[in-house]
C-alpha cells in the first residue's frame, strides 16, 4: 500500500519535471539566436559573474556599477582581450559558484582561493588574479594568537563561515592535518556574520576576516572606528586569489593568462591593491605559499 | 548596544530601499498571475471527473506544499537549465527574475488550486442545478452564478496566500536577485556586513507597511463584492 | 551539470541529509508545545477583547505575519544578545550569553511566529463553536475551566485542526531557513556535504526528499488523526 502510494508520488514527480522542461523549451528559442549571432562577428560575449556583495573585493556600488579589486583587474584584462566581450553579472557567492559550474557563466571571481575540490568542477588558470590576506579578528587582549594553532591551542570558539567559503576550506584543512588540536569550524551562512561585532560583544572568540575588509570597517570612516583600539588583525596567510572559469573555457583561460600577465608586469595590479586594501600585497609574493 | 546600534542607518537605508520595492512589486505580481491560472486550472482538474488529472492535481499540491521555497527556488533555477541542457537548450542568458517567477507561480498554484476548489465547492451544488432548471446554460450557470459567489468566498484565502507569496519572495536574494531583501543584502555589504541589524529592521518595517495595506485593501474588496452577494441572494 | 547527476553522491548525501531530521523535528515539537497553549490564550484574550491584551496580541499578530521569517531570524538573532548583554550587566548579572547554543535563537523565533499563526488559527476556530455551547455548560452546572476543557477545547481543536496540519508543514519547512542560525538541521547538512565537491544540485534533490517525506508523512498523521476525531465528533451529537 506505502509502496504503492510511493511509486505514485514518483510519477507525478517525473510528470512534473517533464512539464517544466516543456515549459522551458517554449521561451528559450530567442535566445539562442542571439547567442549565435554574437559568435558570428567575431567578438564573444563572456559572462564574468562577481560577488555583488563582498566589498572591497568586489560588489556592486551605490550607483549601480559593479568594482572592486576582483572586478577591476578583470576590466584590464577585457581592455587586453580584443576577441572577447565581458559582460559584468553581479550575483550571490553561492550562484556564482553553481552558475559557473553550469555553464551560466564563462568565468567568476569573488576573492576565491585554491582549493583542491574547486580544481575538479572549475579550471583555475596558470596566473592568479590578486593577493588576500586572511587572518584573525581578536580582542585586543588575545593579541598573542597569532595563527590556527594558537587559535585551537587556546580552545578559542570561532565565527561560523558559510560552507562554500575557501576560508572554510582552509580552516577544514588544518583541523585535517591536526587532528589532536582542532579549531571549533561551524558552518553557517555568511550574510549575517559580523565579524567583528561578533568578536567584540564576545559573541565568539575569533572569526576570520579579509585584511582590506576589516581595515576599511575600522578605518577613521569605518561604521567600527570606534573599535580600532579594541581589535587586532592577525594575518595568519596571504593567499592568491583566482578567477574560476567553467570546465569548458580553457581557450578563454588561456587567454586570460597572457593578458594577465601583462597587467602584473606593468605594476597595475599593485596599484589596485594599494586602491582596494590599502597595501600593496605583491610585496609579500615571495612568502605566498598557497 | 549602542556601541553597534545606530538609528541613523535606519532612517538612511529606507529611501535607498523602497524603489526595489518595485522589483518585490513584479515578481510578486507576476507569480500571483500565472499561479492563478494554473491554480484554477489544477481546482478544475481536481473536481473533475477524470481520476487520472485528479491524482496529478492532489499529488502536484502535495508536492509543492512539502517542499521549502528556498529549495524549489534552486531545483528550478539550477535544475530547469540543467534539463534543458540535455536537450541541446540553452537557458542560461535568461534572467535570474523569470525563474524566480516561475517558482513562486508554481508554489501559488498549488496554494490557490485548493483555495479555488473549496470556494467552488463551498457553493451549494443546488443553485447550479437551479439555474439550469431556469433555463441557463452550463456556462452561464458557472459564469453568472457560481464564480462570483466562488470569488467572494475565495477573496480571504487568496489575499493570505498572496502575503505568503510577497515574503516568500524575499528568499530570491539567495540566488542573488535584487529586489528590496537583496538590495538590503547589498548595503549591509556596503558598509562591510556592519549594521546589518538596522538594516533588517527598515526592511521589516517595509515589508510590515506594505502587508497592512494589502490586508486593508483585501477587506475593502471582500466588503464591496459581498455587497454585490447579497443583492444576488435576494434577488 | 552536462555530466549528469553524481548518483552516488546523490544516494550518500540523503542519509546525510536525513540526519537532519531530528533537529528539525526537535525545533518543530519545542515550537508547537510553546505555540499552542499560548496561541489559544491569546487567541481567548481576542475574542473576549481583553483591553491591553488584545491590541499587543493583535500587533504582534500583525507583525508576524507581515514581515518575512528570514528577516525575523536575522533580526532576533542580531538583536536579543545585545539586548540581554546590557541587561545583565546593567543588574550585573553574570551569565554568558554567547555560549548559548542557537539552537535557542531557533526556539524563540520559530514558537514566536508560530504562536502568532495559532492565535488566528484558533480565532476563527473557537468563534465557529457558538457562544450558545459555552452558556448551555453553565446551565448543566459546569465551571468555566470544565465548560472549557469538557465542551469548547474539543471542538475547537476538531475545527482547527486542518490549519494546525498546515501551520506544522508551515513550520517544518521554515526550519529550512535555519542555516542563517548555523543550525545543523538538514539543509546546513546537506549543503555542506555539497561544499567538498560542489554538487549543490544533488544536494538540493536530497534535500526536496527528505523534506517531501517528512511533511507527507506530517500530513498523513493528521489526516488520520481527523478522521479519529471526527469520528468520535459525529458521536458525540
Amino acid at each position: 500500500m506505502k509502496n504503492k502510494k510511493f511509486l505514485h508520488v514518483l510519477t507525478i514527480a517525473l510528470a512534473f519535471v517533464t512539464i517544466l522542461a516543456g515549459c522551458g523549451s517554449g521561451t528559450s528559442t530567442s535566445n539562442e539566436a542571439d547567442a549565435n549571432s554574437g559568435n558570428t562577428s567575431g567578438v564573444r560575449k563572456v559572462k564574468v559573474a562577481y560577488d555583488q556583495a563582498s566589498k572591497p573585493m568586489s560588489w556592486l556600488d551605490e550607483k549601480g556599477r559593479p568594482t572592486g579589486y576582483d572586478v577591476e583587474v578583470m576590466k584590464l584584462v577585457d581592455e587586453l582581450l580584443p576577441a572577447y566581450e565581458f559582460e559584468y553579472i553581479g550575483t550571490s557567492s553561492d550562484d556564482l559558484l553553481v552558475g559557473i559550474e553550469q555553464g551560466k557563466y564563462q568565468v567568476g571571481v569573488k576573492n576565491a582561493f585554491w582549493t583542491e575540490e574547486r580544481t575538479e568542477k572549475f579550471i583555475f588558470p596558470k596566473e592568479f588574479l590578486g593577493l588576500s590576506s586572511a587572518g584573525l579578528v581578536l580582542k585586543k587582549e588575545n593579541e598573542k594568537i597569532k595563527n590556527l594553532k594558537d587559535f585551537a591551542s587556546a580552545g578559542f570558539s570561532l565565527a561560523p563561515i558559510a560552507a562554500n567559503n575557501a576560508q572554510y576550506t582552509i580552516v577544514d584543512e588544518y583541523n585535517q592535518a591536526n587532528p589532536d588540536n582542532k579549531v571549533k569550524l561551524k558552518a553557517g551562512d555568511a550574510f549575517t556574520v559580523d565579524v567583528i561585532q561578533w568578536v567584540n560583544e564576545g559573541r565568539v572568540d575569533g572569526g576570520i576576516a579579509i585584511e582590506g575588509a576589516f581595515m576599511k570597517q575600522v578605518a577613521s570612516d569605518g561604521p567600527y572606528h570606534n573599535l580600532v583600539d579594541d581589535l587586532v588583525y592577525n594575518e595568519f596567510a596571504v593567499i592568491k586569489t583566482w578567477p574560476l572559469f567553467n570546465k569548458k573555457e580553457q581557450k578563454f583561460a588561456d587567454a586570460y593568462d597572457e593578458a594577465i600577465k601583462k597587467i602584473k608586469d606593468e605594476k597595475k595590479t599593485n596599484e589596485l591593491s594599494k586602491k582596494f586594501y590599502g597595501r600593496d600585497l605583491f610585496e609579500v609574493l615571495g612568502t605566498v605559499e598557497r | 548596544m549602542e556601541k553597534y546600534f545606530d538609528l541613523a542607518y535606519i532612517a538612511e537605508s529606507v529611501p535607498l530601499l523602497v524603489p526595489f520595492l518595485k522589483v518585490t512589486l513584479m515578481v510578486t505580481g507576476l507569480s500571483v498571475l500565472f499561479g492563478s491560472i494554473l491554480g484554477f486550472i489544477l481546482a478544475i482538474m481536481k473536481l473533475g471527473n477524470s481520476k487520472i488529472a485528479k491524482k496529478f492535481a492532489y499529488g502536484y499540491t502535495t508536492i509543492l506544499r512539502c517542499t521549502p521555497s528556498i529549495v524549489l527556488l534552486f531545483l528550478t533555477y539550477y535544475g530547469i537549465p540543467a534539463i534543458a541542457g540535455n536537450f541541446g537548450i540553452n537557458l542560461n542568458d535568461i534572467d535570474k527574475a523569470v525563474f524566480v517567477v516561475i517558482t513562486f507561480s508554481l508554489q501559488f498554484a498549488a496554494a490557490m488550486s485548493e483555495v479555488i476548489r473549496s470556494s467552488l465547492e463551498s457553493i451549494d451544488r443546488g443553485q447550479f442545478e437551479a439555474a439550469v432548471s431556469v433555463g441557463l446554460s452550463h456556462t452561464q450557470a458557472y459564469r453568472r452564478i457560481i464564480l462570483p459567489q466562488a470569488f467572494v468566498v475565495a477573496l480571504p484565502n487568496f489575499g493570505n496566500s498572496l502575503l505568503e507569496l510577497m515574503k516568500e519572495g524575499s528568499l530570491a536574494y539567495t540566488i542573488g536577485l535584487i529586489d528590496i531583501m537583496g538590495k538590503a543584502e547589498l548595503i549591509i555589504a556596503g558598509n562591510y556586513n556592519t549594521h546589518a541589524l538596522e538594516i533588517y529592521l527598515a526592511l521589516a518595517v517595509i515589508y510590515w507597511t506594505l502587508s497592512i495595506v494589502i490586508e486593508k485593501l483585501f477587506l475593502k474588496l471582500e466588503k464591496a463584492f459581498s455587497k454585490g452577494k447579497q443583492v444576488i441572494t435576494t434577488a | 551539470m552536462s555530466e549528469g547527476l553524481d548518483y552516488k553522491f546523490l544516494v550518500e548525501t540523503f542519509f546525510v541529509a536525513l540526519s537532519g531530521v531530528p533537529i528539525t523535528l526537535f525545533i518543530t515539537i519545542v515550537a508547537l508545545i510553546v505555540a499552542l497553549p499560548l496561541g489559544f490564550l491569546l487567541a481567548l484574550s481576542r475574542i473576549n477583547q481583553i483591553p491591553v491584551l488584545n491590541r499587543l496580541a493583535q500587533i504582534y499578530v500583525s507583525f508576524v505575519r507581515g514581515t518575512p521569517v528570514i528577516i525575523q531570524i536575522f533580526i532576533i538573532y542580531s538583536s536579543v544578545p545585545l539586548m540581554l548583554t546590557s541587561i545583565f550587566e546593567r543588574y550585573d548579572v553574570e551569565m554568558k550569553v554567547y555560549d548559548v547554543n542557537p539552537i535557542w535563537y531557533a526556539f524563540i523565533v520559530f514558537s514566536l511566529n508560530t504562536t502568532a499563526i495559532l492565535i488566528e488559527v484558533f480565532r476563527s476556530a473557537i468563534s465557529t463553536v457558538s457562544k450558545g455551547q459555552l452558556e448551555a455548560s453553565y446551565a448543566v452546572g459546569l465551571t468555566t475551566a470544565q465548560a472549557f476543557r469538557r465542551i469548547i477545547i474539543p471542538q475547537t481543536l476538531v475545527v482547527a485542526l486542518p490549519n494546525i496540519c498546515t501551520a506544522t508543514v508551515n513550520l517544518i519547512k521554515a526550519t529550512s531557513l535555519g542555516y542563517a542560525l548555523s543550525l545543523q538541521e538538514i539543509t546546513l547538512r546537506a549543503k555542506v556535504a555539497a561544499n567538498v565537491g560542489y554538487n549543490y544540485v544533488e544536494a538540493y534533490i536530497d534535500i526536496f526528499l527528505v523534506y517531501l517525506i517528512l511533511c507527507s508523512l506530517v500530513e498523513y498523521l493528521f489526516k488520520r488523526y481527523e478522521k479519529r476525531v471526527s469520528r468520535f465528533k459525529a458521536v458525540s451529537i
